[in-house]
């Protein structure tokens, strides 16, 4: 029971494209649906043959020709079955075929690839795209009149990095299992500064990784599938800022500790970028400037963690917040090449931001003492002297490689530095 | 350009707004502005297209032979959906059960459709009696009365009439063609027990009615201009889809003949 391309003979002076054998299907056990999709897979003229043993098919494939507009041109006594031809009408639509005959390579291990899925009609990452395409999966064969989707970013550069494959493929194999993989066995006790300290900078990790979580989570649903590695991806990001809420809060309550303070300013900073409303802003912001300045946090804490699986706990985020930067910055980057002014842009929403915190401290003191105590070691006046110092080279690192980074994208030094400082207060 | 075309159509359907916001889209597009008024059943819409209140009037079979009635036979028929042209109805019966023809059914259970249904009532009515039945006195009829007022549009008295044949309910039943086919298509019709054993002669379905003193020149304008709205359009795709039309043909009135005929209406 399958379509087979007909060998080229000619009947009544037509061709059939394709011939369907129904033997003794009847016409509502399956021959009519199969008819159907035979009739769309060919162009407008074009005949297909059914041969049928069914007697009964022959007035409901009459019929059914005449309801869909098409033309049942003859019918054929073949002997043991008949042969109808039935001719497509006119749809009016250019029929676009969809992809055959594709196999994608495998790489070293059997692996099938992201990066290796660019070609045919799957591999054309069109410059714009339609929001009627809706969930239509790029390459597929759309029907026309479908419903608009209430995408707003629909054209590639608003969203697209050029190392977005690699990027989730990365995603995908460094996930880990904030239940299992950390060896939460071997959590010493610490002395009750120490671990207060801990949990208070665990809690602000916390907070803002539900800024990370949701930020992407808002813009996600509103990027035209057509960039599906785009959507994909963040649906990794998502995943992993939700494994970091999950670890940074049991490693609050793992020890006989707990989540401790949240302070209101860093609601505000988080609330600010929350609100961004600007794709191309807001990922610069949470993922350049953000999660950037994150990344340098997480070293800190890596390197003077009290214990190694408060260590593993940090160094695991870290790595996860590594793509989520990479993303952030090839993918800004990618925009500001297109278009140097938008860089005026960026300027704007760091200003807005810091405009929201300008009327308090410009830090958290809570997590800027319990910084100080993680990297002095303890609460003794020398391990905190030794602790703030350490702080205050956190805080001259982050502002340096924030600027780094503005430069990779190709901000220049001045207005990079610029923003740097504007930053400052928010961590992420 | 003067003032809108009225077009009467019945809401058998929520989606029925959907299809007339995208029709007087399509005109206003075309230069002829049109609007609609909706009406919950033919009998109003019949009465206000012969009150002068709709300039044509989206009508099913039934509800143009009232206007016919009414307007004396001088009704146009302006234009039509390519699936409205030699509509049939099917005598659908259990395997087994020795019907074979519309003869056949004297003293048999015979499911139909809603009372005002062309395809699922009226036309078997007069298909039966075509043959020498009286189906009153000689078939026991049950009938699936769902949505009277809109002649059958909403087509779920045909699916309570397969229904019944299915649960041997009935041993026969009469639906129209394209419910038929769309039911056999999906296969929601179980072949080892229901099965079409006559096909009848064809009628016309649905057309744009207009009354004799409508402006012939604008009543022209405006099906050319409907003929000429494209499957192929993304824009009137989903239109022309929820509609069930494939492409607008001209009206044509010698088909409504039989339909006439079975509600008794005498035209000169
Ligand atoms: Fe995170
Ligand atoms: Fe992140």
């Amino acid at each position: 029971m399958a379509d087979t391309d007909a060998d080229g003979f000619e009947v009544i002076g037509v061709t059939p494209a394709t011939v369907l054998k129904g033997g003794t299907l009847s016409a509502g056990g399956g021959l009519l649906l199969q008819v159907r999709s035979a009739i769309q897979r060919l162009g407008d003229g074009q005949v297909l043959e059914v041969q049928s043993a069914e007697p009964a098919v022959k007035e409901e494939l009459a019929a059914w020709s005449r309801l869909t507009g098409n033309q049942m041109l003859a019918d054929l006594d073949a002997g043991d079955h008949t042969r109808y031809f039935i001719r497509k009408g006119a749809s009016g639509v250019p029929r676009e075929k969809p992809d055959w005959g594709i196999k994608l390579p495998r790489r070293p291990g059997g692996r099938l690839d992201m990066r290796d899925w660019f070609v045919g009609r799957l591999g054309d990452v069109p410059e714009e795209a339609p929001a009627y395409l809706g969930f239509v999966p790029r390459g597929a064969v759309r029907e026309p009149g479908m419903p608009e989707f209430p995408y707003t970013l629909n054209r590639r550069p608003e969203v697209w990095a050029d190392n977005i494959a690699d990027l989730y493929e990365q995603a995908t194999a460094q996930q880990w299992n904030a239940s299992t993989d950390i060896a939460w066995d071997s959590l010493p006790r610490l002395p009750d500064d120490v671990e207060r300290a801990v949990c208070q900078v665990m809690t602000f990790l916390a907070e803002n990784e539900y800024a990370a979580l949701y930020i992407p989570s808002r813009f996600l649903p509103r990027i035209n599938a057509q960039y599906t590695e785009v959507v994909l991806f963040l649906a990794t990001v998502i995943n992993d800022e939700a494994r970091h809420i999950e670890a940074f809060t049991k490693r609050a309550v793992a020890n006989g500790g707990g989540l401790q303070y949240s302070a209101s300013l860093t609601e505000w900073s988080l609330h600010s970028l929350l609100v961004q409303e600007d794709y191309f802003q807001s990922s610069f912001l949470l993922h350049v400037l953000g999660e950037g300045t994150f990344l340098d946090l997480l070293d800190f804490l890596a390197r003077f963690a009290p214990d190694p699986v408060t260590a593993d706990v940090v160094r695991r985020a870290r790595q996860d917040e590594g793509r989520h930067v990479a993303y952030g910055i090839a993918h800004v980057r990618e925009q500001l090449r297109a278009d140097p002014t938008k860089s005026e842009a960026l300027v704007t929403a760091a200003e807005e931001r810091s405009a929201v915190l300008q009327a308090t401290t410009g830090a958290n003191p809570m997590v800027m003492e319990a910084l100080a105590i993680i990297s002095g070691g303890g609460s003794l006046p020398e391990q905190m002297a030794r602790g703030v110092e350490a702080v205050r080279a956190l805080f001259n690192d982050m502002h340096e490689y924030r600027v780094r980074r503005m430069l990779q994208l190709g901000l220049d030094e001045a207005t990079a530095q610029k923003i740097s400082r504007l930053h400052t207060p928010n961590f992420m | 350009m003067g003032r809108a075309v009225i077009v009467g159509a019945v809401a058998y359907d929520p989606r029925v707004v959907t299809i007339w916001e995208g029709i007087r889209d399509y005109f206003h597009g075309v230069g002829l502005p049109t609007d609609y008024v909706l009406f919950s059943n033919y009998d109003s819409q019949v009465d206000a297209l012969l009150s002068g209140a709709l300039d044509i009037a989206w009508n099913t079979n039934v509800a143009y032979a009232r206007c016919e009635q009414r307007a004396n036979g001088g009704c146009r028929v302006l234009a039509m959906r390519n699936t409205d042209l030699d509509f049939r109805t099917r005598l659908v019966t259990r395997k087994g059960s020795g019907i074979s023809a519309i003869g056949d059914l004297a003293g048999r259970r015979l499911a139909l459709g809603s009372t005002d249904s062309a395809q699922a009532a009226i036309m078997p009515l007069h298909f039966m009696r075509q043959s020498g039945i009286d189906p009153e006195a000689e078939v026991q009829i049950l009938h699936f009365d769902i949505d009277v007022g809109k002649h059958g549009d909403t087509g779920s008295s045909e699916l309570e009439v397969l229904r019944a044949v299915h649960e041997g309910r009935a041993d026969a039943g009469m639906v129209g063609h394209a419910t038929w086919l769309r039911e056999l298509e999906m296969g929601r019709v179980n072949s080892g027990v229901v099965e079409s054993v006559w096909t009848s002669p064809p009628y016309d379905h649905c057309n744009f009615t207009a009354l004799p003193d409508f402006d012939p020149s604008l009543a022209a304008d405006w099906a050319d201009a409907l003929l000429q709205m494209d499957y192929g359009d993304e824009r009137w795709r989903r239109v022309m889809d929820l509609e069930g039309v494939s492409r607008w043909v001209r009206g044509r009135k010698e088909g409504y003949r039989p339909v006439l005929e079975a509600l008794g209406v005498e035209v000169k």
